[in-house]
């Protein structure tokens, strides 16, 4: 009697698993990374990189495209460019292109959330012209899989939970949440290689301008904390003059410096709710690592004077960030989430900031501490 | 009838046993999408309605207690015989026992909707609920005591889940709980009625009670039960709200398994499908329990051996899930039981207190003549 039992439950597991879908992997085509263009009269074109692990080749990547009215429709339209059954549960990387991001990117990531099988930690970043010519890059230097190595650029620029690194689950939060507008990496083919270089800027889901990349701590301190980061500061030298302790380098204009943030935080607070005055602090604790002059570090007023420089430098450039974020009505800083909330009784609106954010005012106090110099004096 | 179910010793169980029942009971299906429907009328407030709804269960774990005390050995079919006499006894009865079915079918719908959702969008349903139905047939079959001790034991296997939710808390805003206080109290009632579905669970010691083998030891492990179910409820409201935008948490159905969609590792990329699969380590305990509960009830009532009713009652079980398919008919039953569960669970008893007290009272009276 026992035997039986044991026989028939065995058999069940041998013939169960023929209720599954089977999926061989050597029918598979992995799509590792996914390039959206906005194509004309409204279709959507995708670069699908994939992987296929099919025997006879050595080329195991392979890039199709297809256009369609729907993400869907396009995906089976590339398909047909292929003997491979599509895929996308380790789609890692979404990249959007310049034009297909100014028209805003709300359909495509509510696609790729609606999709149970899609995975919510690829990253999305952007191209500055199209997805396809950076998906379509054929360059002796990147041997891998172009989606592997766009993924690769963005996951080891950058520690956990900061910018670069956005996952599509953060860029829906910043994107539904009232009082922030999302940012996104955006890549550009510098001779022939992607790179990114700029910091796209979006109010809410449509792209309306780009940033430097340099300033991407400024960015990522005003959301986390943030340590190990390279910050690089450029300071007059005109005040430094007399604190030089053995010329080197020819005479500049300029104190280039850079620092290593052993921490860094931010705080910002409401001071005036009718006056829609805010007050900014940030606290970094620094790290001297480089000057292009070198300056007499025995002497402390020499390093209390650099700190009050890189204070005066850093508060002097959120402002001038700031008021150009403001021109872009664009909260990439997400003063409306302090302001919202105060808004105590009564919901506050996107709407309604958009109208509030370009009158706000914000005071940037910036407190750095170098507490180390190196290894030399 | 007997209102009184004397239990042989040998089938008995300890009390310290509840804990992994209730617990794993109250925790089910549910759980996965639970924090959307409190946060639709709570906001950001939700915490507080999970506060009130685990203060009322409370209330409602001491009347129960007092209506079994006061009867020493009796489940809920028996007290209701005695109340109300043979036949509306037996018919509020079997309220009990059709409750527990729509609360099994809908365990066992929500679970294949998860499951062709996030792994196998056409697999048959068909073969899903008898896959588990087997399962938990084989279980009852076994009697009380295997019954018990299976909840006890995926109970056990099921707690590494909440391991993986430190990713999910490292990207938590909390700034989304504030502004604090802003809901007002209606609203607030009407989120704490909206856990009912998730937390009921616990009527399950009406009928467990005969079977406890030491009952002056009874209060603590319910009480930790309900509180577990009550804490685990609280921790992934919270974890949802700061994960999620306020704006978009009303919209997404599978709050809780989306969760776990955000973390991947080096060696494993997909949690979220090992997760689905594991959280069948979940339902199964509500599975076996409810049956369990189903066939007891029918055997209390109408003397239906459960060798029998069980396999009646599982084609029946069969049957439904494979009809149902369409996520807005499930919704739709989740809804009705959740709204029935709010009446049975959380008032019945309470309005029940007043009944036998009178009636122990009337008894005395007669005893002291």
């Amino acid at each position: 009697m026992r035997y039986q039992y044991i026989c028939f439950i065995l058999l069940c597991l041998l013939f169960l698993t023929g209720c599954l879908q089977s999926r061989q992997l050597e029918k598979m085509g992995v799509i590792t990374a996914k390039g959206t263009d906005a194509s004309e009269n409204g279709d959507i074109e995708l670069s699908i990189v994939l992987f296929q692990f099919e025997a006879q080749s050595t080329n195991n990547t392979k890039i199709v495209s297809g256009k369609g009215k729907t993400i869907q429709g396009a995906t089976q339209n590339a398909n047909y460019e292929t003997n491979f059954e599509l895929s996308s549960e380790k789609l890692q990387l979404e990249l959007f292109g310049r034009e297909a991001a100014e028209r805003g990117i709300h359909r495509f990531v509510d696609t790729l959330a609606r999709e149970a099988n899609s995975p919510n930690t690829m990253y999305l970043s952007l191209s500055n012209s199209t997805a396809k010519e950076i998906m379509l890059i054929q360059e002796s230097g990147i041997a891998m899989n172009i989606g592997q190595y766009l993924h690769g650029v963005i996951d080891k620029n950058a520690p956990d939970h900061l910018f670069p690194k956005i996952p599509l689950s953060t860029f829906l939060t910043s994107l539904y949440d009232v009082g922030i507008d999302p940012i996104l990496p955006m890549f550009e083919l510098e001779n022939g290689i992607p790179k990114i270089t700029k910091i796209g800027i979006f109010k809410e889901d449509k792209l309306v301008g780009e940033k430097s990349i340099e300033d991407r701590i400024l960015y990522n301190l005003m959301h986390k904390k943030i340590k190990q980061e390279t910050l690089v500061v450029t300071l007059p030298f005109s005040s430094f003059q007399k604190d030089v302790h053995r010329k080197i380098t020819q005479n500049e204009e300029n104190l280039s410096t850079s620092f290593n943030i052993l921490s860094g935080s931010s705080k910002t607070r409401l001071k005036d709710k009718k006056d829609l005055s805010f007050q900014t602090n940030i606290k970094l604790e620094l790290e001297l690592n480089e000057t292009s002059h070198e300056l007499n570090f025995k002497d402390e007023q020499v390093i209390r004077k650099l700190e009050q420089a890189v204070e005066k430098k850093l508060a002097s450039k959120y402002k001038s960030i700031l008021a150009d974020l403001q021109q872009l009505n664009a909260d990439s800083f997400g003063y409306g989430k302090t302001y919202r909330i105060h808004q105590k009784g009564k919901k506050l609106t996107k709407k309604e900031w958009h109208k509030l954010y370009p009158k706000i005012k914000v005071d940037f106090s910036v407190d750095a501490n170098i507490i180390y110099h190196g290894e030399i004096d | 009838m007997d209102i009184q179910l004397k239990v042989k010793k040998n089938i008995q169980f300890r009390a310290s046993y509840l804990f992994f029942i209730l617990a794993s009971t109250q925790i089910g299906v549910g759980i996965m999408g639970a924090p959307r429907y409190i946060f639709q009328y709570a906001k950001q407030d939700s915490w507080i309605s999970i506060l009130i709804s685990f203060l009322f269960m409370i209330v409602v774990m001491f009347a129960m207690l007092y209506i079994l005390r006061s009867y020493g050995s009796a489940d809920i079919f028996g007290i209701q015989v005695d109340l109300f006499g043979s036949i509306i006894g037996k018919i509020l009865g079997t309220v009990y026992i059709v409750y527990f079915l729509m609360g099994l079918m809908t365990v066992l719908l929500t679970y294949i909707e998860a499951v062709r959702l996030f792994l196998y969008p056409t697999l048959s349903p068909f073969v899903i609920a008898f896959l588990l139905l087997s399962l938990a047939i084989y279980a009852v079959y076994g009697g009380i005591r295997v019954t018990v001790g299976v909840t006890f034991l995926f109970f056990l296997l099921s707690q590494w889940v909440l391991l993986l939710l430190y990713d999910p808390v490292s990207r938590m805003e909390w700034e989304h709980f504030l502004p604090m206080f802003q809901t007002p109290t209606s609203e607030l009632l009407k989120g704490a009625k909206e856990t009912t579905f998730t937390l009921s669970g616990f009527e399950i010691v009406f009928l467990l009670y005969p079977f406890v083998h030491n009952k002056d030891q009874i209060k603590k492990p319910i009480f930790f039960g309900i509180s577990f179910a009550a804490f685990i409820l609280f921790i992934l409201t919270i974890i949802s709200i700061g994960y999620y935008s306020l704006e978009d948490l009303e919209n997404i159905e599978w709050s809780v398994l989306t969760l776990f969609k955000g973390i991947k590792y080096t060696f494993i990329e997909r949690l979220d499908y090992v997760v689905v699969v594991e959280w069948m380590m979940v339902i199964i305990p509500n599975t076996i329990m409810l049956l369990w509960g189903i066939t007891h009830g029918i055997k209390r009532l109408y003397s239906i051996p459960s060798k029998h009713s069980i396999f009646f009652i599982s084609a029946l079980l069969l049957l439904a899930s494979s009809i149902i398919k369409d996520d807005a008919h499930i919704s739709k039953l989740t809804g009705t039981v959740s709204e029935a569960g709010f009446w049975i669970v959380f008032i019945y008893p309470l309005v029940l207190v007043p009944i036998v007290w009178l009636k122990r009272k009337h008894q005395k009276q007669k005893g002291s003549r």
